[in-house]
């Protein structure tokens, strides 16, 4: 058993699982921005046609034209859509990832513990021969 | 994502394993209260604008009014037209407005809110009541292993 090699594992692990907290946030943001986009898509699908719409660049209000906010917000939706798909198949994989990683440290694990019984009985046995040879010994000197 | 499979008693979990339980309970606890404070301030927000629309109702064109520049610097300047109001509906995006349609903007966005703020209680109401359910099964699980160590003593 190699302790290197199960500390290695570990840390591949750790990493694992880093990402995924990682991704979680990432895909929590994106939801939001979803959410917010949603709001404008519906604001401005229930607009008059003849609305004067704004969009704030910088510090400045740039007049647009509604078609052209409307499909703007619209690609912005679909890239969104598109990019949490991305995110959740990543956490698909990485959740597939971590879970068989962990369960390979967890066997490494468990070999270990075998292991130490082992040495913890062979060395209980060797002990109580070592105690049965100087028992002997002594009994030797006593005749 | 569910620590245990489900169907697990409580009481047939470690003290490490509820531990963790908990840990995981508090932390989710922690994020829906956050939101919870979050849509609370939107709501108040929200509910300034409707009241600034208010105040500004009586205003004609030609009246003068000290616009804030920022909290504690103010312009005197003079309303060309208040029947039209800047109205942000998210993501930068400005629509210049009436008031019977900024009203409803403002309006949608309190039941839109609102209706989150409700479902984020109920979860809030469950997440303690999870919790509760939780701190009860570690205590009743430390009572007894301390009386099975002190009647290992005796």
């Amino acid at each position: 058993m190699d302790m290197a090699k199960f500390e290695e594992e570990v840390n591949k692990l750790k990493t694992l699982e880093k990402d995924r907290e990682k991704y979680f946030t990432s895909r929590q943001e994106m939801e939001m921005r979803l959410t917010e986009s949603r709001n404008v898509k519906a604001e401005l699908d229930l607009m008059d046609s003849d609305s004067k719409v704004y969009k704030l660049i910088g510090a400045v209000l740039v007049r647009q034209e509604l078609e052209e906010a409307r499909s703007t917000v619209e690609k912005r939706l679909e890239f969104i859509e598109s990019e949490i798909k991305r995110v959740e198949s990543s956490i698909a994989d990485v959740v597939k990832k971590s879970t068989e990683q962990r369960e390979k440290v967890m066997n490494m694990q468990k070999a270990f513990q075998v292991l130490a019984q082992q040495q913890a009985a062979a060395a209980q046995k060797n002990k109580s021969s070592l105690f049965v040879s100087s028992f002997r010994i002594s009994f030797m000197f006593f005749l | 994502m569910a620590e245990e499979p489900k169907g697990v008693p409580l009481s047939e979990l470690s003290l490490q394993q509820l531990g963790e339980l908990q840990k995981n309970c508090e932390q989710e606890l922690n994020f829906f209260q956050e939101s919870f404070n979050a849509l609370k301030a939107l709501l108040t927000r929200n509910e300034k604008s409707i009241s600034a629309l208010d105040d500004i109702k009586v205003a004609t064109s030609g009246h003068t009014a000290l616009i804030p520049l920022s909290e504690s610097l103010y312009i005197r300047a003079e309303l060309s037209d208040p029947t039209k109001h800047m109205v942000e509906i998210g993501t930068g995006y400005f629509v210049e407005l009436d008031r019977e349609k900024a009203k409803a903007i403002f309006d949608r966005k309190k039941e839109h809110i609102t209706k989150q703020v409700e479902t984020v209680e109920g979860i809030l109401k469950e997440k303690r009541r999870t919790r509760a359910y939780i701190s009860d099964a570690f205590q009743t699980k430390v009572q007894a292993q301390l009386a099975t160590l002190s009647t290992q003593q005796n």
